[in-house]
């Protein structure tokens, strides 16, 4: 439920990290005198606010111009097995990111299971178009450079809204452009077929999740506000998995 | 005379045993508490959409939550700063915009199947429990609900967590954000807007 609302902001493109410098320019929220005041400011870890929700406002207005109508028209249009087809194929394009980031985050369960489930459904699946099962119980959880830096001990840094991209902070935006160097597919597909992977992948995971985030948009009193935690949970939450931790932890109910 | 001071012991261990046995299974009856009024909130959203449903929602809701203490526990560090006034308005304020827009978020769910999984106490009164709940399109969420134990023997849950998102941080770090910028009356006349919204749009 909840959690396809951030992987939606957070995954909805992938853009050069040259955008960050959009995001850091100008604007910083000036810390406020009260006690509550300053406890808040420090905990939000959110030192470009004006900037960044001036960014979140024109990511919106993307959404609902041009992403928006066409994930509608892609989810009324497009029986499901063709869409789950879609949505298979492009996983598995991911693999190779999460092969090597399993393996930098030594996690080699999840390194052998993503390398299991992207030999078999790229050969027998068809280049992926079919999610073949494998020999292992779970499906391997998705592994990105942001969070091998969490697990070799790197902070958050700043939180930061990212045109385009969405929701992320300093170090997940430089995890975010190590991921697109260390993908093959960046040096194998011609611009055009890079632009259409990501428009496809844009449209086809807001079509999963669209009816939910409209609901939480119109019921939220800050979107951008509940945007930010949920963003931040959502990765401390795969930074746990990641580091072999439950998240069944006291963290997720802790109030700090 | 005789019976009476063979009694006073026997209460004494009896107490002892029972408060005993009471401390050991928090995370055993905290399980149980969320796997009934899980399954009824399965079978109540398994209704076809109307008054019935609606009533039969809200009524679970006041039933399973401890309302009073997520108002509270939402509001972090500026649950002090409120006078008793804002508190009553905004408690008020609150409850209302809980049943309303957690009616509409469940609004197409149905169809749905529910495990506890299972739990551990986290400190003396509370426990977590995981949970699994998964859809007729075979997908599945962990859902874990923090539920607290009261004097008389009874729970109440104060925080769910899909996939490790909690529903009443996000709140706080909302709720917090709208009082840093409009005060807490901005935050209750806030919440009066959404629940009058979302009403308006399930109509």
């Amino acid at each position: 439920m909840l959690i396809l609302h951030v992987k939606i902001m957070s995954r909805l493109t992938r853009c050069g990290a040259s955008l960050l410098l959009i995001a850091m320019v100008s604007a910083c929220a000036t810390a406020p005198q009260d006690p509550a005041g300053q406890e808040i400011h420090a905990a939000k870890n959110d030192p470009f606010e004006p900037t960044n929700r001036y960014v979140f406002d024109v990511n919106l207005a993307v959404m609902d111009m041009a992403i928006n109508p066409i994930a509608t028209m892609y989810r009324e249009g497009i029986p499901e097995p063709y869409r789950n087809g879609v949505r298979n194929f492009l996983d598995n394009l991911q693999m190779p990111v999460t092969i090597l980031n399993s393996a930098l985050q030594g996690d080699w369960e999840n390194t052998a299971e993503a390398s299991m489930s992207f030999f078999i459904n790229t050969t027998a699946g068809l280049g992926g178009i079919f999610d073949i099962p494998g020999s292992f119980d779970e499906e391997p959880r998705k592994a990105d450079f942001g969070q091998t830096l969490a697990v070799w001990g790197v902070n958050e840094g700043p939180y930061v809204m990212l045109p385009l991209v969405g929701p992320s902070n300093a170090r997940d935006t430089v995890g975010l452009g190590v991921d697109i160097l260390t993908d093959p597919l960046t040096y194998l597909l011609s611009p055009v077929w890079s632009y259409a992977r990501t428009g496809t992948n844009a449209v086809a995971a807001t079509s999963d999740s669209q009816s939910q985030v409209s609901e939480l948009r119109r019921s939220s009193v800050d979107f951008y506000a509940s945007v930010r935690s949920l963003y931040r949970q959502n990765r401390e939450a795969e930074i746990r998995e990641a580091e072999g931790d439950d998240f069944m932890s006291d963290d997720v109910f802790s109030l700090e | 005379m005789q019976i009476s001071r063979l009694r006073l012991p026997l209460v004494v261990l009896a107490g002892f045993l029972s408060s005993a046995i009471a401390w050991a299974g928090i995370e055993d009856d905290a399980s149980v508490f969320v796997d009934e009024h899980g399954n009824e909130l399965i079978d109540i959203l398994d209704l076809p959409q109307g008054a019935d449903r609606r009533d039969q929602f809200q009524t679970w809701l006041s039933a399973t939550f401890n309302l009073e203490s997520l108002a509270s526990l939402a509001l972090g560090p500026y649950l002090g700063t409120a006078s008793d006034d804002q508190m009553e308005a905004y408690e008020e304020a609150f409850a209302r915009y809980i049943v309303v827009t957690y009616e509409a978020r469940f609004d197409s769910f149905s169809g749905y199947d529910f495990n506890v999984m299972r739990a551990r106490p986290m400190g003396d009164d509370d426990a977590i429990v995981r949970t699994n709940i998964s859809g007729p399109d075979g997908t599945s969420y962990v859902v874990d609900f923090r539920v607290e134990l009261y004097a008389d023997g009874t729970f109440q849950v104060i925080d769910v967590a899909v996939e490790g998102l909690s529903m009443l941080k996000t709140q706080r770090d909302e709720f917090s954000a709208v009082i840093q910028r409009d005060g807490i009356d901005g935050l209750i006349s806030s919440l009066n807007e959404r629940t009058a919204l979302v009403e308006a749009s399930a109509n």
